[in-house]
C-alpha cells in the first residue's frame, strides 16, 4: 500500500524523521524485513539463553514441584496455616497470578475494541502473560487442597451414588471460571498467531518448519480465511472482556460470600478487578522491558511511546484502585462495627502494618507521584521498576486481605498470627520460576510480535498536511467490509 | 482432435503483486479476459477488505457458530445446575432444590465457554483448516506481504490473462498445481 509522502523542505523532512523515530506505525519497514527481524529473535537460542532456561527449569523443578511433592508426602501441616488462619500464602499467590493474567486480555481485548493503535506490537507479549499467569494460578487450588489427588471431586460428573458436585460452592465457580478463562484466553492467543506461524513455517527449516507447519494449520491467507479469523477475533475481543471480569469477581466472591468481617463486602468484585488490572498492566511493563532488553530487534517494535501509553493507563488504574480502596475502607470505618474496627486497626497499626503501608505506598503514592511525569513514563527501565513496585504493592494487598482479615475475628480467643513456612515460600517462588521458564521458552519459539497486525497498522497510518504542519493520519481499514 | 487435448481443460495460474494498489486493476483485467470472480482467489499476508480489492463481499458464518455454541453452553449449564438436582432430589436444611442466583454464575461461564470454543471451531470449519485431502494452492511470498492472485482458466485464455496481469504490474505469472479449497 502506498505511503509515499514528499516533504517540501528540510524542516518538513526533519519533522517526518522525528515522528518516525517516535511512532512504530509511521516508521514503515517492508514486511520481509520485519519478518526477518522477528524470526532472527525467535531463532536466537544463544548460550546465555540456554543457561537461563536450564537454571529456570531446575529452579522450577526443585522449588515448585520438589517442595509440592514433599508437602504432599508429609502433609499440609508443613504449611503455616493454623486456626484461625486457614488461608495463607497459597491463596495470596493464587489471587496474585489471577490478577497478572488480566493483563493480556485488558491490553489485547479492550484496546482492540477501542481500536487503540499503540497496542499492536505488544498484544501477544501480554496475552502470553495471561496464559502463563493462569497456568501458575491454576496450580494453587490443587496445591492448597493438600490431598491433590482428590482434585477429581471437582470435575462435573456424579459419584457412584449419583451425587453431583455442589454447584453452589464458590470453589466450583472458581473451577469453571478459571477453566473458561484459560481456554478462552489460550484460543485468543492462538488465533491471531496463526498467520505469524504460517510466516514462521515459510521461513524456517528442520524441526521448526514441521512444528510451525502443524500449528499454522495450513493457513494461506485467503480472503475467506481472513474474514473468518477477523470475525472470530472480534467476537473474542468482546466476549472475553466479561469473562475476564467474571473471573476476578468470582475470585473475590471466594472471600465476599463468606460471613467473615473484613471480607463480606459488596465492593469486593470491582475492587478485585481494578486490582487485577493494576498488577496486570504493571507486569506488562516488566515483561516488555525484559523482552526489549533481552531479545534481538525488539527495540524497533517496542518503543518509549508504548511505555508512555502504558504509564498513562497505569496511572488511571492506580487512581481507580485508590478510589475503590478508600470506598471500602471508609464505609467499614464508618460502620462502627467493633470487630471491623479491630481489623482496620490491626491493618494500620498492628503487626501487619508494614505490609499494609507497603501496599498503600506502592499502589497509590509512588505511581501517583511519578507517573504524571512524561519523561518518567518514557524511560523503559524506570517503567520496569514501577512495574515491580506496583506488583510488590499488589502482592501485599492480597497478603493483607487474606491473612490479615483472618487474624482478627469476633472473639479475641479466635485471633491469630500467620507466619509463612519455608515450603510455602518455596512453592510461591517456584511459580514465579515456572512463569519465567515458560515465558523464556515461548520467547524463542513463538513470534512475540504480531507482524501482520503491525503491518496492518502501518498501512493504516500515513501523513497529512494541514496548513504548514504535517500530522500523522489514521485510516480505519479494519472497519471496511 | 488430439492436438486440442488439454487446451480447454482449466489450468491454475498465479500472479504475484508487490503492492495491493495494483491488484484491483489486475482483477478487472482478469474479468475482462473472461475469468469470473468464482475462479479467482486472492491470498495476502494482511487482511484486505473486499471493498479494497474490488471483490465480491465475503460472508462468514462464524457468528452463527458462536450463537449455537453459546446456546449449547447455556443448555449444559442448565443441565448441571437444575437437571442434576432433579436427577437426585436432595433437600438440605430447608434450602430450595433449585436456586437461581448461584446458578447464574455457572450458566454465564458455560454460555461464554460455548461461545468462545465454537467461534474457534467456526474458523476451522469455515476456512477448511487444517486441509484434509488434496493439494491447495499457496505462494510463500504471501507471508512477505506479496499479494497472490490465483486464477483458473483454460490454456487458450491463459496467454491473454498473463499479458493483462503483467501489464497491471504482476511480478510473475506462472502455472501452478493444486486447487482453491
Amino acid at each position: 500500500m502506498s505511503s509515499e509522502f514528499h516533504p517540501r523542505n528540510e524542516e518538513e523532512a526533519r519533522r517526518i524523521e522525528e515522528m518516525k523515530r517516535e511512532h512504530l506505525l509511521l516508521d514503515h519497514k517492508s514486511r520481509a524485513e520485519m519478518n526477518d527481524m522477528v524470526m532472527e529473535a525467535v531463532e536466537d537460542t544463544s548460550r546465555d539463553w540456554k543457561i537461563a532456561v536450564t537454571v529456570l527449569g531446575l529452579l522450577t523443578a526443585v522449588t515448585l514441584f520438589g517442595a509440592w511433592g514433599y508437602m504432599m508426602l508429609k502433609g499440609l501441616g508443613l504449611a503455616g496455616i493454623r486456626r484461625p488462619i486457614f488461608w495463607g500464602l497459597f491463596i495470596v499467590a493464587f489471587v496474585f497470578w489471577i490478577g497478572i493474567s488480566h493483563a493480556g486480555t485488558f491490553v489485547s481485548a479492550i484496546l482492540r475494541v477501542f481500536k487503540a493503535e499503540f497496542r499492536r506490537p505488544f498484544t501477544r507479549a501480554a496475552e502470553l502473560m495471561t496464559t502463563f499467569g493462569l497456568a501458575a494460578a491454576g496450580l494453587y487450588p490443587l496445591i492448597h487442597l493438600g490431598r491433590t489427588w482428590r482434585f477429581y471431586w471437582m470435575m462435573p460428573y456424579p459419584n457412584q451414588r449419583w451425587l453431583w458436585p455442589n454447584w453452589r460452592s464458590p470453589l466450583l465457580w472458581d473451577f469453571f471460571a478459571i477453566n473458561t478463562y484459560l481456554i478462552g484466553s489460550t484460543l485468543y492467543l492462538y488465533m491471531p498467531l496463526i498467520p505469524d506461524l504460517a510466516m514462521a513455517r515459510d521461513r524456517s527449516t528442520g524441526w521448526r518448519k514441521k512444528v510451525y507447519g502443524i500449528l499454522a494449520l495450513g493457513w494461506r491467507g485467503t480472503e475467506q480465511e481472513w474474514k473468518n479469523l477477523q470475525k472470530a477475533i472480534q467476537i473474542f475481543a468482546w466476549a472475553i472482556i466479561p469473562v475476564m471480569f467474571s473471573v476476578h469477581t468470582i475470585v473475590s466472591w471466594d472471600f465476599a460470600v463468606a460471613m467473615k468481617l473484613g471480607w463480606h463486602s459488596t465492593i469486593f468484585g470491582p475492587y478485585f478487578i481494578i486490582g487485577a488490572l493494576l498488577s496486570g498492566i504493571a507486569a506488562v511493563n516488566v515483561v516488555l522491558f525484559t523482552v526489549r532488553a533481552t531479545t534481538k530487534n525488539m527495540r524497533y517494535f517496542i518503543r518509549p511511546e508504548h511505555f508512555d501509553a502504558l504509564g498513562k493507563l497505569l496511572l488511571i488504574i492506580s487512581l481507580s484502585w485508590a478510589y475503590f480502596f478508600f470506598n471500602e475502607f471508609i464505609l467499614e470505618w464508618y460502620g462502627g462495627e467493633h470487630t471491623v474496627k479491630e481489623i482496620l486497626k490491626f491493618y494500620m497499626f498492628g503487626d501487619i502494618a508494614p505490609v499494609w503501608w507497603t501496599m498503600v505506598t506502592c499502589n497509590v503514592f509512588i505511581p501517583g507521584l511519578l507517573l504524571w511525569n512524561r519523561k518518567f513514563r518514557r524511560t523503559p527501565w524506570l517503567m520496569f521498576l514501577m512495574g515491580i513496585v506496583v506488583n510488590i504493592g499488589m502482592f501485599a494487598e492480597r497478603y493483607v486481605i487474606v491473612t490479615g482479615a483472618l487474624s482478627r475475628n469476633r472473639f479475641p480467643f479466635d485471633w491469630g498470627w500467620y507466619e509463612p513456612q519455608l515450603v510455602e515460600i518455596s512453592i510461591v517462588f517456584g511459580t514465579f520460576m515456572l512463569f519465567l521458564f515458560l515465558y523464556t521458552l515461548a520467547a524463542r519459539f513463538l513470534p512475540l510480535i504480531p507482524v501482520w497486525e503491525v503491518e496492518e497498522g502501518q498501512h493504516s497510518h500515513t501523513w497529512r498536511r494541514v496548513g504548514k504542519a504535517i500530522l500523522p493520519a489514521v485510516s480505519d481499514l479494519e472497519s471496511l467490509d | 482432435m488430439e492436438r486440442y487435448q488439454g487446451r480447454y481443460e482449466p489450468q491454475m495460474f498465479v500472479a504475484v503483486f508487490d503492492d495491493v494498489e495494483q491488484v484491483p486493476a489486475a482483477l478487472d483485467a482478469l474479468r475482462q479476459v473472461g475469468v469470473d470472480d468464482e475462479f479467482i482467489q486472492v491470498q495476502s499476508g494482511v487482511p484486505y477488505a473486499s471493498s479494497i480489492l474490488g471483490r465480491p463481499r465475503v460472508l462468514t458464518a462464524v457468528p452463527k457458530y458462536a450463537l449455537a455454541g453459546a446456546f449449547l453452553g447455556f443448555l449444559s449449564g442448565l443441565f448441571f445446575t437444575h437437571g442434576t438436582a432433579a436427577l437426585y432430589p436432595l433437600y438440605v436444611g430447608g434450602f430450595p432444590l433449585y436456586s437461581v442466583p448461584p446458578s447464574l454464575v455457572l450458566l454465564f461461564e458455560l454460555t461464554m465457554l460455548g461461545l468462545l470454543v465454537s467461534s474457534f471451531i467456526g474458523v476451522l470449519v469455515e476456512s477448511l483448516l487444517p486441509p484434509v485431502v488434496g493439494k491447495r494452492v499457496y505462494h510463500p511470498a504471501v507471508s512477505d506481504s506479496a499479494i497472490a492472485v490465483f486464477f483458473q482458466t483454460s490454456r487458450t485464455l491463459a496467454e491473454e490473462a498473463r499479458k493483462a496481469l503483467q501489464a497491471a504490474g504482476a511480478q510473475e505469472v506462472t502455472e501452478v498445481e493444486g486447487s482453491f479449497v
